[in-house]
């Protein structure tokens, strides 16, 4: 019940995170779809770290739970990714440029998580 | 000629420690704004993550498993990322003019933080126990292709106008079809 409660907590804050950080790229680039790429990429990279350790040292899942389906959950979203990369078809005229962005996110996702889990299993 | 007392008629509509507490106004509106956003977006995802963690508890559909894949985050996914692209859609392309709170409280929080991006990631640690690489990348695959399939078809049927790539008649219609050639900026949807 009461991880339940952090779980909900964090991950308000999470949101709220990503919230201020679009904020910044939309004042800094005038386009959120990057800030949303680099949240889902730093998401990926602190889950595989995350992951790690619990395979690892055998940490408490609380931990994991707390901040992988807590915080991280908040902070990238495949909601926003997937609405990014449609709206992006209509910005930017066509579709190519939408599939170019949701496979690349993809990709990079996968290559940040992996290269979190390693790297935590080489270091150790 | 002029008069050697003479202000100007702008400085005699609109004095300068005026513009200057006008400038300084705004700018605190803007904080206060912003702050506002902040905790709508605060109290949003509390609602969104609070209904991902009741359904993830009552709706089990570990029984079902493929590989030990979970198919409850597929399905708070799918459903997160049509309502997210529906709202968005409604919100910021068919009607802007609505009201801005109800768009940052619904769908910038509580839709975005309703879908669990890291738990499909997690999932990949528990699979990758087992040696089948290829299951591990087609189950994350799996999750981005319904979620950006889904969130397009919650886009385009909210916004209610065909793809941008579709070229279509009356001058209204030139204008944005030559937007790219004379480099007119898009539809002001922030992405």
């Amino acid at each position: 019940m009461w991880i339940d409660v952090l779980v909900v907590v964090t991950s308000a804050f999470g949101t709220a995170l990503r919230f201020c950080q679009d904020r910044f790229f939309k004042g800094f680039k005038n386009s959120r779809s990057a800030s949303i790429f680099a949240a889902s990429l730093i998401s990926c990279l602190v889950c595989g770290i995350l992951n790690a350790m619990i395979f690892l040292l055998e940490t408490s899942p609380v931990l994991k739970e707390v901040i992988c389906a807590g915080f991280l959950c908040g902070y990238s979203s495949f909601a926003v990714l997937g609405t990014a990369a449609a709206l992006l078809t209509k910005r930017k005229k066509g579709w190519e440029k939408s599939i170019f962005y949701s496979l690349s996110a993809f990709i990079l996702s996968l290559c940040f998580y992996f290269i979190g889990f390693f790297g935590i299993l080489v270091l150790h | 000629m002029r008069h050697g007392n003479y202000q100007g008629r702008h400085l005699k509509t609109a004095p300068p420690s005026t513009r200057i507490r006008k400038k300084g106004g705004s700018r605190r509106a803007g904080k206060h704004h912003f702050l506002s956003d902040l905790l709508l977006v605060f109290a949003g995802a509390l609602l969104g993550a609070a209904l991902r963690v009741l359904i993830t508890h009552f709706c089990d559909l570990v029984q079902y498993s493929f590989y030990g894949w979970d198919w409850t985050y597929l399905f708070i996914n799918v459903i997160g990322a049509f309502a997210f692209g529906l709202l968005v859609s409604l919100f910021k392309v068919r009607f802007p003019s609505k009201e801005k709170k109800w768009y940052v409280f619904v769908s910038e929080s509580a839709a975005a933080s309703f879908t669990a991006f890291d738990l499909v990631f997690s999932q990949i640690s528990l699979l990758f126990l087992r040696p089948n690489i290829v299951v591990l990348i087609f189950y994350v695959a799996v999750n981005f292709a319904a979620c950006i399939v889904f969130s397009s078809l919650g886009v385009f049927l909210g916004s209610g106008k065909k793809p941008a790539g579709i070229k279509r008649s009356g001058s209204r219609h030139e204008l944005s079809s030559e937007r790219g050639k004379t480099r007119l900026p898009g539809p002001r949807h922030g992405y």
